[in-house]
């Protein structure tokens, strides 16, 4: 036996824990407190991390927020050592970059910490082998790019939604992640926070209290990547300290105009932020036959659309794009419409119809038709399904144990590939069928045509 | 003309295209543009349209762009997705026209196309000057994978080069993943065998060896999980511990089962998480013999495994940490408990009350409440009356009871004498009502036991559960409860009346708050008929106000009244705005009058009259803001 590969304990649960070579942590963080004194946990039992993406979302997950649910964010967290952030805007990772060594300083009681490095390439991140896993909040386009060129570093990755921008990338994500068996979290965290409202609600349709499931309203619209425009000819100066041709990555280049946040306008058909969680939830509530084919019928714009239907502020969803429903083999029908005069469901949710009665949900209430069906709890031997009341938590435990996550890549692709096609139904204003199992469109090759597309040579992977 | 406004007029016209023409005549104005003298905007929009509709018309013109710098990417682009076998002579025929990332850029195209005609002239690449050109070679015959792109890449020397190293064992792996799905084995172990035998960064050792489980049949499968486990390479180890969940018949079952006692305790505590997937009942039997391992970890990790996969044979394993010192197996025998599966599970815990001792008695009694089981009801109730666990028992009751342990629970009211627990007796007897499929019957039953019991103490407390129901028989006991001559019962009354969340109340509590000298009850009746004003949708905003107006004639207490402003401020009519206006004299409400007159002003439900502008411009006044001009 190569004595290179021979296993001690404390070795065996640090790699465990980040599943890369040698464990070089920089001389800076390796403290009396990182190794263990103060009552916190040794740094061989931390996970080392790295953000990427330090915008609203970034920046929450990293140092907690009004709407975070971690109070204090990962900094805060006992079995994480944050070592790098990263933004390809400066101003933001300067302020990142200096919250957290202030933080850590404070925590370990020593004025000059410096242990949180800061960088505008997310490569230098992903070269680093001392960083166990990333967290990734980014423009919608980077997020499969990133997360693949991540697992292939050997990182384990948790991505905040929309997890992919075309069905091919959702592929890749899938297929890199089982390749690699690095360990992956979706951010779609309402299966796990929210007081358990949403897996409260997918158990109690699953264990037929509303009778047999038959139509589920999405209160939202899927979305798709179909760029109206390849390439511009306006353009802006580029801001100080932003990085525009990194930011642009793997999209056709085009000159800064002036606008570059989750994306770039026209470049999506319904929406892409939010329905994300409303289909995440139905998805695992429906729990459709992953082999038999879906139709996706279009209709036209609004029609059914109820006149008070709103669009709650930060969503992108466009009324006038029309809308979808999904046929599925088990005969459940899912609308993107909202469910008429229900209140509840707009807010990450959906409203669940059966023959006995409706449950409709969201982050904030859940609510049902009869009122009793939410009298009746969930028993011991109703069939449960997977229980975290932490997606954070379930993230670091499952690198901690190599499990899958709550929401795995083949999870959070079954989520976003019945977005995306849905989204390129409204996109050609008609009618498809959309075959799960060979992942294409039956009998449309321009549909087929839409389910990828390609990247800048530099950004191919 | 300008070339932008040339764009202003060609992007709509498009546009226009994809909707009106057919797919034919869309293409053949597309092809028109590319040949054109067009901008290179309005030529990359060309493509991007010709990917959805081009066909083996449009290739010849997107060849010819290929070697365009600014064009070749949205070339790729449409030429990509082009079906036919021309655009992938197309592309392969620009490789040797082009250099740097063009080329790189048509060769990622050609690998995406997984255009296996490509093979032998990306061979070529793999050992150009131009290291872009290597590894985009390497990673396109990555996706046309088969036997020849295998052949090529087994002759790329990466050196000393790590990327180019994880380039190729990425190609590599992809290359396997195929073969595997081809049953083609023995190649697809060579190809892991060889990755695995590198001095490869470990993560791709890790790939390599989960690579070696997965194409093998399920007994050698097993044999290298085994081997993995049991072994000294971190690679095999972390490969295995992670593949072991994803056999789950019985002969994993049964490996896995003998395996566990073997292992060191910290692979031990890793391995039980793994178990803990499987849904076979013989590893339970590996996990009860290492529950009571020396080991906390592997301690924690079996009960956390016991709890998700057992059944009632396991209860009387979870309950004994229940009293444990060390709280992560407390957490971890009560989370157990409380999702163990089995129809007798529940009884098999109430089954086990005696056999334990002090705080673990409380726990027991709390968890059969959380496990959401009323057939474990009738044990609770003989519990209730126990010194210790009494208590915890109503508590757990009022999780479970519903309508038809009414009686039980007014009986048993009536039985004890501790205050506390006849605090949680009623606090249950509302649970059981507020489950209950028929409310107006289960609150008659209240009602009724009220009728019949003599004794004032019990009477006072059902009055006290009456407060929390809703109904006409609730309302009316309620009614006469108030001219009860006792004062208890007068008391017990006009509290109850005060709380009901019961539209109908409204009259009773305005009549009573008016009609009473006891200063508390009108107090409370008075904000017991403003919540259920305020907080209520559906009644019309006359009626609210004409309530707010009684309430305010009923007090001179300003507490109130800023409570009855604190309504008229969410009701956004004129009404309300006149009423508020009479506030605007009473140094005591004047601010909080005319600030919510303002809140009501800008309400677009308020029809901006003469009348609402002259009323709101009295409340500006009172507040001192300048009138605008």
């Amino acid at each position: 036996m190569n004595k290179k590969n021979s296993i001690t304990r404390r070795k065996f649960l640090r790699k465990l824990a980040i599943g890369i070579p040698s464990v070089l942590s920089l001389p800076n963080i390796i403290t009396s407190a990182a190794l263990g004194s103060n009552g916190q946990l040794p740094a061989s039992e931390r996970t080392t991390m790295g953000f990427i993406g330090l915008g609203g979302q970034g920046t929450g997950h990293l140092l907690g927020g009004a709407w975070t649910y971690v109070s204090g964010g990962y900094m805060a967290r006992e079995d994480v050592q944050v070592l790098a952030v990263c933004d390809v805007r400066k101003e933001r990772r300067d302020r990142a970059h200096q919250r957290c060594n202030q933080i850590y300083a404070e925590k370990y009681a020593q004025a000059a910490y410096n242990g949180v490095q800061a960088y505008n390439d997310f490569r230098e991140v992903l070269a680093r082998p001392d960083i166990d896993a990333v967290l990734l909040a980014l423009p919608y386009h980077w997020a499969a790019p990133m997360s693949i060129m991540a697992a292939k570093a050997g990182k384990d990755v948790y991505c905040e939604k929309p997890i992919a921008i075309t069905v091919q990338e959702g592929r890749n994500v899938v297929e890199t992640f089982k390749r690699f068996g690095r360990i992956y979290q979706a951010g779609t965290q309402q299966r796990s926070e929210y007081g358990g409202k949403f897996r409260m609600a997918c158990e109690l349709v699953r264990n037929g209290r509303i009778g047999q499931l038959r139509e589920v309203y999405a209160f939202r619209q899927p979305g798709a990547f179909v760029p109206g425009t390849w390439t511009s000819d306006q353009s802006k100066p580029v801001p100080d300290g932003f990085d525009w041709d990194l930011w642009l990555g793997p999209l056709p280049w085009r000159p800064f105009e002036g606008s570059a946040g989750h994306t770039l306008p026209g470049f999506f058909v319904g929406d892409i932020n939010w329905s994300p969680h409303h289909y995440d939830i139905i998805m695992w509530t429906i729990n459709p036959d992953s082999s038999a084919p879906v139709e996706i019928q279009y209709e036209g714009a609004a029609s059914r659309l109820p006149e008070d239907t709103t669009y709650p502020a930060g969503a992108i969803g466009r009324p006038r794009d029309g809308n979808v429903h999904y046929h599925f083999s088990n005969g459940v029908v899912l609308h993107s419409t909202a469910y008429p005069g229900e209140r509840v469901g707009g807010e990450g949710g959906a409203c669940f119809v059966g023959t006995k009665g409706r449950i409709s949900v969201d982050r904030s209430n859940i609510v049902s038709h009869p009122a009793d069906i939410l009298n009746e709890p969930i028993q011991p031997d109703d069939t449960r399904v997977y229980y975290t009341n932490s997606h954070s938590g379930n993230f670091l435990e499952c690198i901690r144990t190599r499990q899958p996550t709550m929401c795995e890549p083949g999870t959070a692709f079954r989520t976003i590939s019945t977005i995306l096609t849905g989204g390129i139904a409204m996109a050609l204003k008609r009618t498809l069928t959309w075959d799960p199992l060979k992942n294409e469109f039956l009998g449309d090759q321009q549909a087929n045509r839409l389910l990828s597309y390609t990247p800048r040579p530099q950004w191919h992977s | 003309m300008k070339i932008k406004d040339l764009n202003f007029f060609l992007i709509p016209f498009l546009m226009m295209f994809a909707v009106l023409n057919t797919p034919a005549d869309e293409e053949q104005d597309l092809i028109s543009v590319l040949q054109s003298q067009a901008d290179v905007v309005q030529k990359c929009n060309a493509c991007l349209r010709l990917r959805a509709v081009g066909t083996t018309s449009a290739v010849p013109v997107l060849a010819s762009l290929l070697g365009e710098e600014r064009l070749s990417h949205a070339s790729c682009h449409a030429l990509e997705a082009i079906p036919c076998p021309e655009a992938g002579s197309a592309l392969r025929g620009a490789l040797d026209k082009t250099s740097g990332l063009v080329k790189v850029g048509i060769i990622n195209t050609l690998g995406m196309r997984r255009d296996r005609e490509a093979v032998a002239l990306l061979a070529k690449f793999l050992s150009d000057s131009d290291m872009q050109i290597v590894m985009a070679s390497i990673t396109a015959l990555g996706n046309i994978a088969g036997p020849e792109s295998i052949a090529a890449l087994n002759t790329v020397k990466t050196g000393s080069s790590p990327v180019l190293q994880a380039t190729l064992f990425d190609a590599l792996l992809k290359c396997a993943t195929e073969l595997a799905v081809s049953g083609d084995k023995k190649a697809t172990h060579k190809i892991y065998s060889k990755i695995y035998a590198s001095k490869t960064p470990q993560q791709f050792r890790v790939a390599a060896y989960r690579g070696l489980i997965m194409a093998s049949d399920e007994k050698k499968a097993l044999k290298l999980i085994k081997k993995g486990l049991t072994g000294r390479d971190e690679s095999c180890l972390v490969a295995s511990l992670q593949m072991a969940g994803e056999f789950k018949g019985k002969s994993a079952a049964k490996t896995f089962s003998e395996l566990l006692p073997e292992l060191p305790a910290y692979i031990q505590s890793r391995f039980i998480d793994v178990l803990a997937q499987h849904d076979d009942l013989s590893i339970l039997t590996a996990l009860l013999s290492v529950a009571e391992s020396r080991n906390p970890a592997v301690r924690v990790a079996s009960l956390k495994a016991l709890g998700k996969m057992g059944n009632e044979s396991v209860v009387p394993v979870l309950l004994i940490p229940l009293a444990s010192p060390i709280n992560a197996e407390q957490e971890a025998a009560r989370e157990g408990l409380i999702r163990l599966r089995g129809r007798n599970t529940s009884q098999a815990i109430a089954d086990n009350f005696l056999k334990v001792e002090g705080p673990a008695k409380l726990e027991i009694i709390r968890i059969l409440g959380l496990r959401n089981d009323a057939s474990v009801v009738p044990f609770l109730l003989k519990m209730t009356e126990d010194e210790t666990v009494g208590t915890m028992s109503i508590q757990s009751l009022s999780i479970l009871v519903n309508e038809t342990f009414i009686k039980e629970l007014i009986e048993l009211l009536f039985r004890v004498k501790d205050e506390h627990k006849r605090k949680e007796i009623e606090k249950a007897l509302v649970s059981a009502w507020t489950r209950s499929k028929n409310k107006e019957q289960s609150a008659a039953q209240v009602v009724t036991a009220f009728k019949e019991e003599a004794d004032l103490s019990n009477k006072c407390a059902l009055l006290r559960v009456c407060g929390c129901l809703s109904g006409p028989a609730v309302l009316n006991v309620l009614r006469d409860g108030i001219k009860n001559s006792n004062k208890d019962i007068q008391d017990a009354a006009a509290r109850s009346l005060a709380s009901l969340q019961d539209l109908d109340a409204v009259t009773d509590q305005l009549a009573y708050a008016s009609s009473t000298s006891n200063l508390t009850h009108r107090i409370l009746l008075l904000r017991g008929c403003m919540k259920l004003v305020d907080e209520n949708t559906t009644m019309p905003a006359d009626r609210k106000i004409k309530i707010c107006k009684e309430i305010m004639s009923t007090t001179d207490r300003v507490e109130e009244k800023m409570l009855v402003i604190s309504c008229l401020g969410k009701i956004n009519t004129i009404g309300a705005l006149t009423t508020l206006e009479t506030f605007l004299s009473d140094p005591s409400m004047k601010t909080a009058a005319a600030t919510a007159m303002l809140k009501v002003g800008k309400s677009p439900d308020v029809v901006r009259t003469d009348m609402s502008r002259n009323l709101l411009h009295k409340a500006e006044e009172v507040l001192n803001i300048p009138q605008k001009k």
